[in-house]
C-alpha cells in the first residue's frame, strides 16, 4: 500500500502514556524511543547494490551504516544480499525518491509506523541486555554495528550495539509490551 | 485459501492494487501458518514474489450499517458511491486526510467498508469516523457484537466452525471458489469433492426455545451423536438462539428439526432446533451490495 502523498496529520508514537522508566536513581540505565522514522524494506537480488550505489559506497551483509541521500541521513541496515531495510528521520522528504527507485528486480515496501525504534544506554546497559536477550550481544561476541536477529524479552527483535548503547527495533504492536518489560528489569536492575 | 487436499486453511481477503501488488489479510489467528504457506510455495517455485508482513503497520477498522457511505463520505473525496465502489472493491484514498486502504467488504452483514490506515496516524481516522458519525448515532463495536453479527449471515469462521477435514463445499462455500481458473493449491482435491458429494456439512439451525446450547454441544439422533455445534449465541435482532453445526448432509435440510444437547459431552439436556440453510438475517445479500 503506497503512501506516496504527504498528510499534515502529526503521528502518535506507540508508546505514548507509557511510564517512564524509572527514578533519577537509575542513571546507569537509559531506555528512550529513538525516532519516528520513514521506513522502507527493499526485497530483491538488486536489493543490496541499489541501496549501495546510493550509499556511494560498499555495504556489508549485517552491519548496519548510514548515508547521506538528497541532504537527509539514511540509516542503512542490510539484513541479507536481497533484503535491505532503510531508515530516516526525514518525514516524507524522501519518500518519493525511495519509492521511485525500483527497478524490476526489487520490491518497495513502505513500513513506516509500523516499526518503534528504542535505544537503551548507560553504564549498565550492556548488564541488562544479558537478561533481555538470550543471545550474546556483548562486544566479546559481536562486534559494533552487526545486526543481530534475535528474541527482545520475548518478541522479535533487530539489534544493533554501537559505542556501548543498544539501538533495538521491534513491531510497533509488541513495542508497549516491550518497552515495560525492559523498563521493569531495568528497574530491578538499578534497585 | 485451501491446501493441496482442498482444506480451508484461512478466510481472508486479497485485493490486487497494482499489476504485481496485492494485499492479503488473513485471519487474526492465522497470519503465521498462512506466512509460512505462502512463503513455502514462493521459495519451492522460481516465481520472483516477495512478501512482506505489514501487520503492525495498519490499523484496520470496519465502518458498518446501513449510514456508513454517508459516514465516510464525510471524511473522504473518493468516489464511493454504489458504483463508484462496488462491493468487493478495493481503492487506495485519503481517509480524514491519511493516506489508506479502502476495501468495500465485511463480516456483519451490512453495507460496510474496512479501512486500512497508518498504525501511527490510525487515531486520529478513528475520531475523524467517530465525529462524522455522531450525527448517525454511530458506535464502536467489538468482537462478541461482531461475532452475533456474522452469526446471523452464516459466516463460518476458519478453524472454529471448520477442522482439519473441512472444504469448501462442505462448509457452505464453494460459492466462492473459482473452479474455473486453471489452477490453484487444492483445486483437484476440491472438484473431486464436489463429485461425491460432502458427508458432513456446516448448516444454521435456530432454537425452538430460549436456551442457548454450548459450542461443541452435541446433535443426538436416538440418543447418538451425530453432529457438533460449532457456534451459537443469542440473536438480540432475531430475538432468538441461532447457531452453526457440522450435520450429516441428508439432516442438512432446510426446515427439518434436529436435537441438540444443551450441554457438552454427555451433559445436559436436549432441546428441538430447526435446520435454516439460508442466512438469518438478510438471505438475499441486499444490504451487504447497497
Amino acid at each position: 500500500v503506497t503512501t506516496a502523498a504527504q498528510t499534515a496529520v502529526p503521528r502518535r508514537s506507540a508508546l505514548e502514556g507509557v511510564a517512564d522508566v524509572g527514578s533519577s536513581a537509575l542513571t546507569a540505565i537509559a531506555l528512550e524511543e529513538a525516532g519516528p522514522f520513514d521506513e522502507w524494506v527493499i526485497r530483491g537480488p538488486g536489493a543490496l547494490p541499489l541501496v549501495a550505489s546510493l550509499a556511494r559506497g560498499s555495504l556489508t551483509v549485517g552491519r548496519r551504516s548510514t548515508t547521506q541521500l538528497a541532504g537527509e541521513t539514511l540509516d542503512v541496515w542490510p539484513i541479507a544480499e536481497d533484503e535491505v531495510v532503510v531508515a530516516t528521520a526525514a518525514d516524507g522528504r524522501l519518500r518519493d525518491r525511495i519509492e521511485a527507485l525500483g527497478p524490476d528486480d526489487v520490491s518497495i515496501v513502505e513500513l513506516t509506523g509500523g516499526r518503534t525504534t528504542l535505544r537503551l544506554g548507560g553504564s549498565s546497559a550492556g548488564e541488562l541486555m544479558t537478561e533481555l536477550c538470550p543471545v550474546d550481544t556483548s562486544p566479546a561476541a559481536v562486534a559494533d554495528g552487526t545486526i543481530v536477529q534475535a528474541p527482545l524479552v520475548g518478541v522479535r527483535a533487530q539489534i544493533v550495539r554501537a559505542d556501548g548503547a543498544y539501538t533495538m527495533v521491534v513491531a510497533r504492536d509488541v513495542a508497549r509490551y516491550a518497552w515495560e518489560a525492559i523498563a521493569s528489569l531495568a528497574r530491578g536492575a538499578g534497585s | 485459501m485451501t491446501d493441496d487436499a482442498g482444506i480451508l486453511l484461512d478466510d481472508g481477503t486479497v485485493a490486487r492494487l497494482g499489476d504485481q501488488r496485492w494485499f492479503v489479510t488473513t485471519g487474526t489467528g492465522s497470519l503465521d501458518a498462512v506466512d509460512q504457506w505462502l512463503r513455502w510455495w514462493t521459495a519451492a517455485s522460481d516465481r520472483r514474489v516477495d512478501i512482506t508482513d505489514v501487520t503492525s503497520r495498519f490499523a484496520g477498522m470496519n465502518l458498518a450499517g446501513p449510514a456508513a457511505r454517508d459516514v465516510l463520505r464525510r471524511v473522504t473525496d473518493l468516489d464511493i458511491e454504489r458504483e463508484g465502489l462496488r462491493y468487493l472493491d478495493a481503492r487506495e484514498a485519503r481517509v480524514a486526510d491519511v493516506p489508506a486502504l479502502i476495501l468495500r467488504i465485511g463480516f456483519v452483514g451490512e453495507l460496510a467498508y474496512e479501512i486500512h490506515a497508518p498504525a501511527d496516524r490510525a487515531v486520529h481516522v478513528w475520531d475523524a469516523l467517530m465525529d462524522a458519525g455522531a450525527e448517525f448515532g454511530i458506535r464502536p463495536f467489538g468482537v462478541e457484537a461482531q461475532r452475533v453479527l456474522r452469526l446471523e449471515k452464516q459466516h463460518a469462521i476458519v478453524g472454529q466452525d471448520t477442522d482439519a477435514l473441512s472444504g469448501p463445499a462442505a462448509a457452505g462455500i464453494s460459492w466462492l471458489i473459482k473452479g474455473d481458473r486453471p489452477d490453484f493449491i487444492g483445486r483437484d482435491a476440491i472438484a473431486s469433492a464436489a463429485r461425491h458429494g460432502p458427508g458432513e456439512v456446516l448448516a444454521g439451525f435456530e432454537m425452538a426455545g430460549t436456551a442457548v446450547p454450548a459450542e461443541g454441544a452435541a446433535v443426538v439422533h436416538e440418543g447418538r451423536a451425530i453432529g457438533r455445534v460449532t457456534s451459537s449465541k443469542w440473536s438480540p435482532q432475531l430475538e432468538r438462539a441461532i447457531g452453526l453445526a457440522w450435520l450429516p448432509a441428508a439432516e442438512a435440510v432446510d426446515g427439518r428439526t434436529i436435537t441438540v444437547r444443551l450441554g457438552t459431552g454427555r451433559e445436559g439436556s436436549t432441546a428441538p432446533a430447526t435446520v435454516r440453510t439460508a442466512p438469518f438475517y438478510d438471505p438475499a445479500g441486499e444490504r451487504v451490495r447497497s
